[in-house]
């Protein structure tokens, strides 16, 4: 694609550390204790490096790096082509669609992208999941998956909206 | 914020209420079979009221074993499980229609689902 190819060193260099930050925060919320035991439910704080970035660079480079994120996560946590891998990549997946057009809107700020990107992610790991089992029997845990979606979506949301005035004076 | 972020917040707490509502209103705890799900095939099929004391059932994976078991009273908990996570066994027990118990890593499903007496419709339009 094109827009690649336009890649400064500059930006390569900045999406290169948000891609390490992105992982990391994924490592670090893999270890913390997450009050609501539900499978996919998770603070989803590598979310805010997401928006970070869509808001930075826009779409076609937020594509390369949610990708490399989900291979190098994919690769130190889950492993490839695993069920929870599937699901990740369909919650990343369907986040980023929705995160993308919350974007272009211009409707929200980053703590309504941040909430709208959770809920995406927590829906499409549930499409991916009830897909991947046959079964439409886990359509229970929505109603929780869609609650936690707002307190974690908010955090990120919030992340995002502090770090970015920041990110931007600096680069 | 923004105020469309919090109209999106109360869309999204109407929508999870209003699906939770929906859910228990279909829940019955009256006569239920338990389904164990592996990958997308059932393995097996537990009626509660052929319990008469609690029942220890076995799923085995290719990371181990996982044991299901099923109590008249209680319902439906996973006991252990060789998967990292260990969800599934926090999940605890399960005894409404509709419930499930996902353990994702080794693909185990175990739901909860309402007999349905014979001659009954499957479902009656209004």
């Amino acid at each position: 694609m094109p827009s690649y190819a336009k890649l400064t060193t500059r930006e390569l260099v900045l999406l290169a550390l948000l891609l390490a930050i992105a992982v990391v925060l994924r490592l670090v919320e893999n270890a913390l204790p997450f009050p609501i035991q539900l499978p996919g439910a998770k603070l989803g704080l590598a979310n805010s490096i997401t928006i970070i970035t869509l808001m930075l660079f826009g779409r076609a480079k937020t594509v390369l790096l949610l990708t490399a994120r989900i291979l190098l996560v994919a690769l130190l946590i889950t492993g490839l082509f695993t069920p929870s891998f599937f699901i990740g990549l369909g919650g990343a997946a369907f986040s980023f669609l929705l995160m993308v057009l919350a974007c272009q809107s211009h409707l929200f700020s980053p703590v309504g992208i941040g909430i709208l990107g959770a809920c995406a992610h927590n829906c499409g790991q549930l499409v991916i999941a009830m897909f991947l089992m046959q079964t439409t029997a886990l359509i229970s845990y929505l109603p929780l998956l869609l609650i936690i979606a707002i307190p974690t979506g908010i955090s990120t949301g919030l992340i995002a909206k502090y770090a970015l005035p920041i990110i931007r004076q600096n680069f | 914020m923004r105020k469309n972020d919090y109209l999106l917040i109360l869309l999204i707490i109407l929508l999870a209420a209003g699906s939770h509502l929906f859910m228990k209103a279909n829940a019955t705890n009256t006569d239920l079979t338990f389904e164990i799900r592996q990958g997308d095939h059932v393995v097996q099929t537990i009626k509660r009221s052929a319990l008469t004391t609690a029942g220890e059932f076995t799923i085995s994976t290719s990371d181990g074993n996982v044991f299901i078991e099923i109590d008249p009273a209680k319902g439906a908990h996973i006991i252990d499980s060789p998967c990292p996570d260990k969800l599934c066994i926090h999940q605890g027990y399960i005894n409404k229609n509709g419930q499930t118990i996902l353990c994702l890593p080794e693909k185990v499903l175990v739901t909860a689902v309402a007999d349905r007496k014979d001659g009954e419709p499957d479902a009656v339009l209004r």
